[in-house]
């Protein structure tokens, strides 16, 4: 409270009305006429004459057309009235004064105004004596007592205050008003999270009796001949429209039917249908949250919500991650698509997450494993993935169709595809791998390196020692004479055995060493 | 016209305190909301993930875990043990004894069945000399590698570790830390879900483990410490993680995670070179140093953070280890930012040079020396009478509002995001220290940060002219490596 | 009355075989956790356990060894998720468990079990 009592004292402070009649006005012939200079004002008296006349006499400039006459800049008014005043005399000629205002010429509605301005900040006194010789000496104290005492750095500082007052304010108005916002969210958001988690927990111990009921009482075709009223009768009263209330329903069925085997599976998921939490679970895909439309298809996977097929089929090349990643999944498991070509169509890169997901449901739930659309996929990711396919679920029947492949592979395929080879120890020819141990790429060498570890015969030793000597990588002449180690250990103690190099020792030593082959 | 002087300059400063504090303000309220948005999503997120799966999948990465040990004699068997028995498939771990003056080597080495080995490596990054890398003779031991080095500090020896490890992912981990059993899955998580981006590094939580009931590698009671140093860090902990790091992970401009529980892609770290052992804030360097490595290479990376509860470790409640350690701490920042204050400002760096890196430099490194400058100032108004101290006073008291503020707010988000501190009385007092803080342990904080400053413009360490001058480019660090050894 | 204990921290499952059980005539003890798990072995002396193997704070392996030390004779049926490393399944035996019932699995299948192993 002090605060704002301060505050209000502060704006008013600073709000303080500015006098207006804080000087008297001065006509500007007065001052000049007066033969006192005003600073930064000068004259110049200009006239025509007749060509026969000269004047230089005047202190004129001669005329470089027109027979115009002028002076130098004067700093007195009264000097070039005085020679005005003498031409007339002589001449009979008026010629003009002009006035210049820093080198420009100005009228002298201008000259008054710049002189007013002059006077009302003070940079221009007016000395007593020159004011009006016949204004008293007692009027003078009154019009000075007129003008209020102002020092001139005075003026700076409020308006620094001002600015600093108006950032104060503002900023507080608006941390009051955050504040205050947050306060409320995260109140609200803290008290529906409660109300919600209790109504929850309240809805899981009303769901499983009735689901126990159904599942240990009757028999399938007890269910299968109840209607939704029937069912809907032994579930508690009042509930079944609530949302929520389906929601945690749906929650709890699939996560028996994970769990659960046999006939159990089939009466849980005739119960989903019957009490049409299918349709619920429908509808959560046109919702505008990722995450809810995420939870309808993974409900729908979890379900076998086999006609919404179509509708999830929309969602495999979504943004988002998690619907993206689900939307496959789920037609991984629930369509009739053989070929995988959901997944060849993907769009966006493969992450390791997805792969993981996908290679779970193939494996087993597929039982027809058609790898070729993903192994023609214009995705890269999906080339690549299609490949660990193979190796992972032992399709050796694509070898063949990967060894023709291999030479136009790209170099996350080769690896892949090397791997492949080495697990099942195929290659027809070892000359492209060769090839390959002069890559750039160090995972592939050493994929490479690997293979011919395996399945590789004398030639591959040449191939081994020469890029053991060529390569300035440590792990690859370790892979290389690991390989060379492998395959035969007298050529290794003939290249090896008497080295003196400090590497080649220390990875001799390694190879020699028990402990480590267990590893 | 001295005076005139003085009043300007007064007004001056006046106003920048103004600015100082709105900018803080202003940057905690978008901080708020950020790590809201951020913790929503995580929380969202986590209803899709079975974490099972990754721990058997052929397609997770493998993981070298590296823990230094330096005199731990006490503890490494059992620390090492359930290292060994977190729930993952495809994973080492490898402790380095650091020089340890205690009997760490022959505890170890009794325990695990040790045997000498000739395991060759490639010292791709220099450290201290390794004596010798121990295996176990025993099957069931097989993930275990010990290293035993000469001494050379924490960052040292992790390199040491990084030389010697061969899988995808290095997990660089304090040995006295509780990790639960799962924590592996959900650390790599990140790592395997991007699919535009290269992962370099994921952070995690750490979580006080003071007082608390641990049964088994896992906390099973929650219990706020006794002391009101442990409490006060308790909030400071909620605050920088579950606010500060959640929303920098939101724009992806995370530039320090952890030092005793973080997740870094092994090729990337080799490429930069490893850990940086002449800083004290080895931590935080490393992370700018591999952000900045690519930013250069034009590469779309991100660094991911864990809000999830998996690793626990005690932290000092004496004041004095808690001074050491926070002195080191703002040393360690300024160090790092003056190593690669080339990145400051500079447009080419992205979020990291126009956002991260000036928060850090203004906020974080600078606070102790405004907010003294601070009191002082308002000490001196009052002093002389000038009125102007009106204001100041009323910004403290503005600013003490708003920290309370916050940190009841970080107290709110670990309610809503795991509340386990569950017991009543715990939070009661919890809160009391956060109305406290400002005035008992804030000032501290204020001046065991100074003391940085100071000991870092002192040149303790030793280091002071090479970090002075900076690196060039981010992987500058094995350049000095290289003429420093 | 014979005593069974279910250490389980799926509540839906736990209250799904207890329906199940009770039917049977059992006298069922639900826990949710392992540590409660193990005062629930002191404290009802069960004639037999039906544990998971994934629970909070404890694991299965754990009770198993916990339940032989105290009572050797009660037999131990293991529940066990999806993705569970054969090396836990195998461990399980070594320390005594009676049965493995790997998820998903079938209430009925499970009273049968239980019968069996009770009857013994």
């Amino acid at each position: 409270m002090t605060f704002f009592a301060l505050l209000l004292f502060f704006s008013l402070q600073a709000q303080q009305p500015e006098p207006e009649e804080d000087f008297v006005p001065v006509p500007v012939e007065e001052v000049l006429s007066k033969g006192l200079e005003i600073p930064g004002v000068r004259f110049v008296y200009s006239v025509s004459l007749p060509s026969n006349i000269d004047a230089s006499g005047y202190a004129l400039n001669p005329p470089s057309s027109a027979n115009l006459w002028a002076t130098d800049t004067l700093q007195f008014f009264i000097d070039a009235k005085a020679l005005q005043d003498s031409i007339y005399k002589h001449h009979n000629v008026l010629g003009e004064i002009q006035s210049f205002l820093f080198d420009e010429t100005i009228s002298e509605e201008g000259l008054q105004a710049y002189f007013d301005n002059l006077l009302r900040n003070e940079l221009y006194i007016i000395e007593e004596a020159q004011v009006s010789e016949d204004v008293n000496v007692g009027e003078l104290i009154i019009l000075g007592n007129k003008i209020p005492f102002k020092p001139f750095y005075r003026l700076k500082i409020q308006i620094l205050t001002d600015i600093r007052m108006i950032i104060l304010i503002s900023f507080l108005t608006f941390f009051v008003l955050a504040a205050i916002v947050l306060v409320i969210v995260i109140f609200i958001i803290k008290t529906n999270k409660r109300n919600k988690d209790i109504l929850v927990m309240r809805f899981k111990d009303l769901c499983y009796e009735p689901l126990s009921n159904l599942l240990f009482e009757k028999s399938l075709e007890d269910i299968q001949n109840m209607s939704k009223g029937d069912i809907a009768g032994i579930l508690p009263k009042n509930l079944m429209h609530k949302p929520l209330f389906k929601d945690v329903l749906i929650q709890e069925i699939i996560s028996l039917n994970k769990n659960m085997k046999g006939d159990f599976k089939l009466k849980l998921k005739l119960v989903y249908r019957k009490l049409d939490l299918d349709k619920h679970t429908i509808k959560k895909l046109s919702s505008k949250r990722w995450d809810i439309i995420t939870t309808g298809i993974v409900e729908i996977n979890e379900m076998d919500v086999v006609e919404a097929e179509a509708k999830v089929a929309q969602f495999i090349n979504h943004e988002n991650f998690y619907i993206r990643s689900n939307a496959v999944a789920t037609l991984l498991n629930i369509s009739s698509d053989s070929d995988l070509k959901v997944l060849a169509d993907q769009k966006y890169p493969l992450s390791k997450w997805q792969q993981m997901i996908y290679y779970r449901i193939i494996r087993y739930t597929k039982n027809n494993r058609n790898v070729s659309f993903l192994l023609e996929s214009e995705n890269e990711s999906v080339r690549v993935f299609g490949v660990k396919l193979i190796r992972y679920l032992g399709l050796v029947d694509q070898l063949e169709f990967l060894n023709n492949y291999y030479p136009q592979a790209g170099d996350p395929e080769k690896i892949e595809i090397l791997r492949c080879f080495n697990m099942f120890g195929f290659v027809e020819s070892l000359d492209v791998i060769y090839a390959d141990l002069k890559s750039e790429n160090k995972d592939l060498v050493k994929e490479a390196v690997s293979l011919i570890q395996n399945i590789g015969d004398k030639i591959s030793l040449v191939a081994l020692f020469e890029l053991s000597q060529v390569t300035e990588d440590f792990d690859i002449k370790k892979a290389a004479m690991k390989a060379i180690y492998t395959l035969n250990k007298i050529v290794f103690e003939e290249y090896f055995g008497e080295s003196a190099d400090d590497w080649e020792r220390k990875i001799c030593l390694h190879l020699n060493d028990p402990v480590l082959t267990n590893v | 016209m001295y005076s005139l002087l003085f009043e300007i300059l007064i007004e001056i400063l006046g106003i920048l305190f103004l600015l100082y504090s709105f900018f803080i303000i202003v940057s905690y309220l978008i901080m708020t909301v950020l790590s809201a948005l951020e913790m929503r999503d995580h929380l969202r997120k986590n209803k899709f993930a079975d974490y099972l799966d990754v721990v058997t999948s052929p397609v997770s990465p493998s993981i070298s875990i590296i823990a230094p040990a330096y005199n731990e004699g006490l503890n490494i068997v059992q620390n090492a043990k359930s290292l060994m028995t977190l729930h993952y498939s495809k994973f080492e771990v490898i402790i380095v004894n650091d020089g340890s003056k205690d009997d760490s080597v022959e505890k170890m080495i009794e325990s695990f069945d040790l045997v000498k080995t000739d395991f060759a490596f490639n010292p791709s990054i220099d450290c201290k000399p390794i004596r010798a890398i121990y295996k176990s003779t025993n099957r069931s031991f097989s993930k275990l590698t010990f290293v035993d080095k000469e001494n050379g500090g924490k960052a040292d020896a992790l390199n040491a570790g990084i030389n010697v490890s061969t899988m995808d992912v290095i997990a660089c981990i304090d040995v006295d830390c509780i990790l639960s059993s799962g924590s592996l899955t959900r650390m790599v998580r990140p790592f395997m879900e991007e699919t535009n981006r290269k992962v370099i590094a994921v952070g995690g939580v750490i979580g006080v483990a003071n007082n608390c009931e641990v049964k088994d590698g896992t906390v099973t009671d929650y219990r706020v410490p006794d002391s009101l140093l442990g409490k006060f860090q308790v909030i400071e902990y909620f605050r920088s993680f579950l606010m500060g790091r959640m929303a920098w992970t939101r724009i992806n401009g995370l530039m320090l995670i952890s030092g005793a529980f973080g997740f870094f892609n092994r090729e990337i770290v080799l490429k930069v070179g490893g850990y940086f052992p002449q800083t004290v804030g080895e931590d935080m360097e490393l992370i700018v140093r591999m952000r900045r490595y690519m930013e250069e290479e034009k590469v779309p990376y991100k660094v991911g953070f864990v809000p999830d509860p998996l690793c626990w470790t005690e932290v000092p409640e004496s004041e004095e280890i808690l001074s050491r350690q926070r002195n080191r701490w703002m040393r360690g920042t300024i160090e790092t930012l003056q190593l690669h204050k080339k990145i400051g400002m500079n447009p080419k760096y992205g979020i990291l040079g126009m956002i991260s890196f000036p928060f850090w430099s203004i906020y974080e490194k600078n606070a102790p020396i405004m907010e003294t400058i601070g009191v002082i100032y308002t000490l001196a108004m009052i002093i002389t009478g000038d009125f102007s101290a009106i204001y100041l006073v009323a910004l403290f008291v503005l600013i003490y509002f708003f920290s309370v503020l916050i940190s009841s707010f970080s107290i709110l988000y670990e309610q809503m995001a795991y509340n386990n501190y569950k017991n009543k009385k715990d939070l009661r007092s919890l809160l009391k220290i956060v109305l406290l803080e400002p005035f008992i342990i804030h000032p501290r904080v204020v001046w065991w940060g100074l003391k940085g400053h100071w000991d870092f413009l002192k040149g303790k360490g030793g280091w002071g002219i090479m970090i002075r001058s900076g690196f060039k480019k981010a992987v500058d660090k094995q350049e000095v490596g290289v003429t420093q050894n | 009355m014979k005593n069974v204990l279910i250490i389980e921290d799926d509540k839906l499952i736990s209250s799904l075989v207890r329906f199940r059980l009770n039917k049977d005539g059992y006298n069922v003890t639900t826990v949710d956790d392992g540590l409660k798990g193990m005062d629930a072995i002191d404290n009802t002396s069960p004639d037999l356990i039906i544990t998971d193997v994934m629970i909070p704070f404890k694991n299965g392996i754990e009770i198993i060894n916990y339940s032989k030390k105290v009572n050797p004779n009660v037999p131990i049926i293991v529940l066990s998720s999806l993705g569970e490393e054969e090396s836990t399944v195998m461990e399980a035996f070594s320390l005594g468990a009676s049965d493995f019932v790997p998820k998903p699995f079938n209430p009925n299948e499970l009273a049968i079990r239980v019968q069996r192993l009770i009857n013994n």
